[in-house]
Parts: structure tokens; sequence; C-alpha cells
């Protein structure tokens, strides 16, 4: 399957005005203007294929939303090749134009003054799609979003956030695009909502084979959407591949946790032939870290132990793993 | 035979998008009673109220080689001409550059400035049909004068190179942001300058022939001044007229290329920042 986006070490810098401090300087800096070149992006590289979710992720300027403006045409790099749909989307050329969209979180393209059903009625003639045609998408698609057929026709700003987005949501996706760019979806947005809005994504994805690139900051999206991965660090990719590969990259993410006398945790010890660490917060709570294919032994050797109570097993969560990597990077 | 299909199809869906954004203007401007009846009464009525008494006491003294009657009927027309053709398409050209939203828009299948000039245009025969032209009716029937009809193509063409001169001037001003952090200050001059050097204020024939004729080799007269002349005073001379309509449209492409240019090289210096 030939990929719908492609991206081959890309970089990105941006000039930016280093202001003086004090009345002095800021009048020196209407003759003399200080500069400092910051790399938002350096050589990133990946693919998305159809029916793809690809999530960036990275701390705040991180250099995410450089790489979504650079992707999808908006900003040119200053080295690398991307392709979308065969050609340099920086081109914007009428074919690349109507196959995509860009969703951004609480940035919208609806006016305020008017309602959803008037805002794709001026979309249907831009994309020129028939308006019964464009209509009975945006009931369909409000219908998939929980999203109450009156709403649409309310003015936009006597919304709420969530039918707000939702709104966004079905504007962008009216011309049915097979590109699609989303910066940070669900920010703000309540977890039903968030639910619902990753349940419309997914089923979008299977139905057109799209190819779409999300930016976000809340894990479960990320988790819950993205076939793949990108981490970035300070412009500079730190991991892409898929998030079981990045789990098994991890050492013993898994740790099971217990009470016991001290006398078991000894023979435990010797049995694992590993650490055994105390809790710091609670009496004769302890805990072992281990890897998934290591879980029948470790279930084996706790079956043997006589006052062994209260165990739970933990899985080290995304965040978790992700933020590890950024320390380990330190 | 197919490629006149093909140009058929495109012009069927170049005149659709225009409807598009003519109805969406159309929606907009009805959404708000009060924004219509400030507009008449703010921009229109008291500005002009206010010219009556000035050239009342004017001319009372003084002979200028109008009479009331002639100066107001040219107040009135020059000032809804100029309502009609003075865009303001800075402030959202700025706002678009200086946020996430020119992005999204170049991401769209209709040019920025096809964007730009169709939701302008709509907006400006929007305004006209609804705020306007029942204000110009009123007026005619009230005066009682009767236009030329061999001068209605001239006043035509007039209206809409007026119409071009302006909306391209604030759109050069509006690129002006990927340069600039504030562009207010120059839109506040522009607004002075086509306030004052447009005629709207008050014919620029009764300055010295030799200002009226340098002024007539600068674009600012053909936004305001020349159509109205060419509307109220049925003696003004032909030949002023024909020149007329060739300088304005040799502004108008002197306009064009200068927003072209400044998009082109914009663009390249756009950062997006703010998203």
């Amino acid at each position: 399957m030939e990929s719908q986006i492609l991206v081959e070490n890309v970089s990105k810098s941006y000039k930016t005005y280093i202001k003086g401090d004090g009345i002095i300087n800021s009048l020196a800096g209407l003759f003399h203007r200080k500069y400092e070149f910051i790399h938002a992006v350096r050589n990133i590289s990946f693919t998305v294929n159809p029916g793809e979710i690809l999530g960036l992720i990275g701390l705040n300027g991180a250099g995410k939303t450089t790489t979504i403006k650079m992707v999808s045409g908006i900003i040119k790099p200053d080295k690398g090749n991307i392709k979308v749909l065969g050609c340099d989307p920086f081109l914007r050329s009428y074919h690349y134009r109507k196959n995509v969209s860009l969703v951004m979180g609480q940035k919208g393209q609806l006016d305020p003054d008017l309602s959803v059903i008037d805002s794709i009625k001026l979309y249907a003639s831009i994309y020129s799609i028939d308006k019964k045609e464009a209509l009975y998408r945006a009931k369909m698609m409000a219908e998939e979003l929980n999203m109450a057929e009156v709403d649409l026709q309310k003015q936009v700003r006597n919304l709420s956030l969530g039918q707000r987005m939702k709104g966004e949501l079905i504007l962008s996706f009216i011309h049915l695009p097979t590109i699609v760019f989303l910066d940070e979806p669900t920010l703000g947005l309540d977890f039903i909502t968030q639910r619902t809005i990753r349940d419309y994504l997914k089923n979008y994805k299977r139905k057109y084979n799209a190819s779409i690139i999300l930016t976000s900051h809340y894990i479960t999206d990320i988790e819950d959407l993205c076939d793949n991965i990108y981490i970035l660090n300070k412009g500079q990719p730190l991991y892409y591949g898929t998030i079981e590969n990045l789990k098994c990259m991890v050492p013993n993410i898994r740790k099971v946790q217990f009470s016991a006398s001290e006398h078991t945790i000894n023979s435990i010890r010797e049995q694992l032939c590993r650490e055994v660490y105390k809790d710091d917060t609670s009496e004769n709570v302890y805990s072992v870290r281990f890897r998934p294919d290591e879980m029948m032994e470790i279930m084996q050797v706790l079956s043997r132990g006589k006052d062994i109570t209260n165990i739970n097993f933990h899985e080290d969560t995304l965040d978790i793993i992700i933020e590890s990597l950024y320390k380990n990077c330190k | 035979m197919k490629k006149i299909t093909s140009i058929n199809r495109k012009m069927k869906q170049i005149i659709d998008k225009f409807i598009g954004f003519f109805v969406y203007s159309l929606k907009k401007l009805l959404m708000y009673r009060v924004y219509i009846i400030s507009e008449i009464i703010g921009a229109l009525i008291i500005p002009v109220i206010l010219q009556f008494f000035l050239w009342r006491s004017i001319l009372q003294t003084n002979s200028i080689g109008y009479s009331l009657a002639e100066m107001m009927r040219y107040i009135v027309i020059s000032n809804i001409i100029l309502l009609f053709t003075q865009i303001h398409a800075e402030h959202e050209i700025e706002s678009d550059i200086k946020t996430y939203k020119l992005g999204q828009k170049l991401l769209l299948p209709v040019r920025y400035f096809t964007g730009i000039a169709f939701r302008y245009i709509s907006n400006g025969i929007a305004r006209l049909v609804i705020i306007y032209l029942p204000v110009i009716i009123g007026i005619s029937v009230f005066v009682g004068g009767k236009l030329q009809i061999y001068r209605l193509p001239y006043t035509l063409v007039a209206l809409v190179a007026g119409f071009l001169l302006n909306g391209l001037f604030s759109v050069i001003i509006g690129l002006l942001s990927f340069w600039l952090t504030e562009i207010w200050g120059i839109a506040a001059i522009r607004n002075l300058l086509t306030g004052v050097l447009s005629g709207a204020m008050f014919p620029l024939d009764i300055m010295p022939e030799r200002f009226h004729n340098i002024m007539l080799m600068t674009p600012f007269p053909y936004m305001s001044y020349f159509p109205s002349k060419l509307i109220s005073d049925w003696s003004f001379d032909p030949n002023i007229v024909n020149k007329g309509i060739l300088i304005s449209l040799a502004w108008v492409m002197v306009f064009s290329a200068v927003a072209f240019l400044l998009m082109r090289h914009g663009l390249k210096k756009y950062t997006s920042s703010g998203i």
C-alpha cells in the first residue's frame, strides 16, 4: 500500500526578535534588533498509510504543530521532502485542497454569528457539493456525534464548547477528506464528548480509508486512536512506531504490589533473584517489577507465599513510559 | 466541444461559489437589526445633517460654483458611494495573518484572494441592496433628478473601479501584517486619506484647478468623487470622464500587481505563529 503522506528529513527554524529589557533597550530595538534562530523541528521522517492514524506526541513547544503546519502545506520546510497524495502540499493544488482538512481544537472555522447549517451551505458551494447531499451528510454526522439536529440551526455563539467542536468536525468533514490533520481536537472537552469524538474519528478512518495526523495532550486519545506514534523532543525525533513496540522496549513495564511479612519477602527475593521494593508510605507493602512474559513465574512464586495478601497488578501507562523516555533523554 | 463544456462547468462552479458567499453575507447582514439601523444613522444621516449646516453657512457668504441643493445632492451621493466602496478588509487580513486562520483558509479550494473578493463584493452588494438602494431611490424621488442614460455604463465602470481601488488599497494595507506587528496606524491614515482626498467630504473641483488636475492623476478621486460627479453633475466634462476611466483602471492594475507581490513574498515569511 502506497503511503498517502510521506515526510523525509524535514527541518524548520524560526527567526524571533529578542526584546531588550527596560526603556533604553526598547528604544535601541527601534534601530537595531536582535534576532535568534529557533530550531522548531529537526530531521523528522515518517509515513502515513491510508486508513492509518499517526499521533504526534511531545511537550509544549516540541514541534508538533509546526510539523502539522508543514505537512499540511501552510508553511514551507527549510529542508527535506514532503509528499501528500503524491504532490508537494506547499503548492496547494486544487486536487490537494479538495481532499484535505485541518481541524484545530478551540480554533474554529464556524462563524459565531450564524448557524452550523449556514456554514455548511457555504462550504457546500466552496467544495462544489450538492446542497442536499451536504445537508444529508451533516445530518448523518450529527447523529453519529450525538448532536441534536436542532443544534445545527442554532447560532454558533449559543452552543456549548462540546457542541461547537462537533459542529467544527461536521464542517471540516463535509467534503469527506482523505487527508485529515487534527490539532488537539478534544481540548477542553468533557470525557463523554471526548469518547464520542474518538469513536467518530475511528469510524471515519475505517469508512473512508483516510490518513490522519493527530496531536493531543490527552494520552487516552493517543492510545485509543493511533496506529503509530511519533514522539518529539525539542523538535527532534525520540520514538517512531507502534505503542505496543514502545511498551516492549521498556524493561519491567509491569509491577505487582502486595503485603507480606519480612520473612516471606526474603524468600521471594531469593526465588526471583531480583529486587523487592518496600513501599515508603505503607507498612509491610512491597512491590516487584517484571516483564509481561514473566507473569506466570511471578504468579507461581507469589502463590507459594503463605502470608501474602492484597495482591495488585499494574502496568505502566503510556504517559509514564513517555515521561521516562524524556528523562532518559536528558 | 469538450473544452467548452469544461469552461462552462468551471464558470458554473465559480458562480455557485459566489452565490454561496452572497447568501452567507446576506444572512450575516440580516442577523443584527441594530447594525442596519446604526449604519444608516451613524454613517449616513448624521454626517449628512452636519454637512448640511456646514455648507449652508459656507455658501451664504461664499460663491464656489455650487448651490446648496447641488452640494447636498453631491454630498449624499458621495457619502453613499464611499460607504459602498470603502472596504475594510485590512482588519480581517491582519487577523488571518496573525493567527491560524490564514492557514485554514489557504487549505480551502477557493483561493485566498478570491474568497476575500467574493466575501466583500457580496457584502457590498447586500449592503447596497438592503441599506443604500432604498436611500438612493428615496433621494431620487425627493430631488426629482433624471439620470442621463448614456452615462450609465460609465457610472457602472466608475463604481466598479472605485470598489476595486478601495478594496485593493485595503488588501495592500492588510498584507503589510506579514511584516508589521500592528497596522492600525496605517489603516487610520488610509481612512483619513480616502475620506478627504476621495472627495467624500467636499467636491474636489472647488479646489484650485491645478490641484484638481493633480488629484485626478492619483487613485483617490476614483474612489468616490469621480462616480459621484458622474451621477450628480450632468454637465461633468466628458474629457475628464474618458480620461478618468482609463486612469482609474490603470491604478487598479498597479494596485493588483502590488497586492499580488506582497502576497507572494508574505506567504514565504508566514509562520502561522499563534496557532
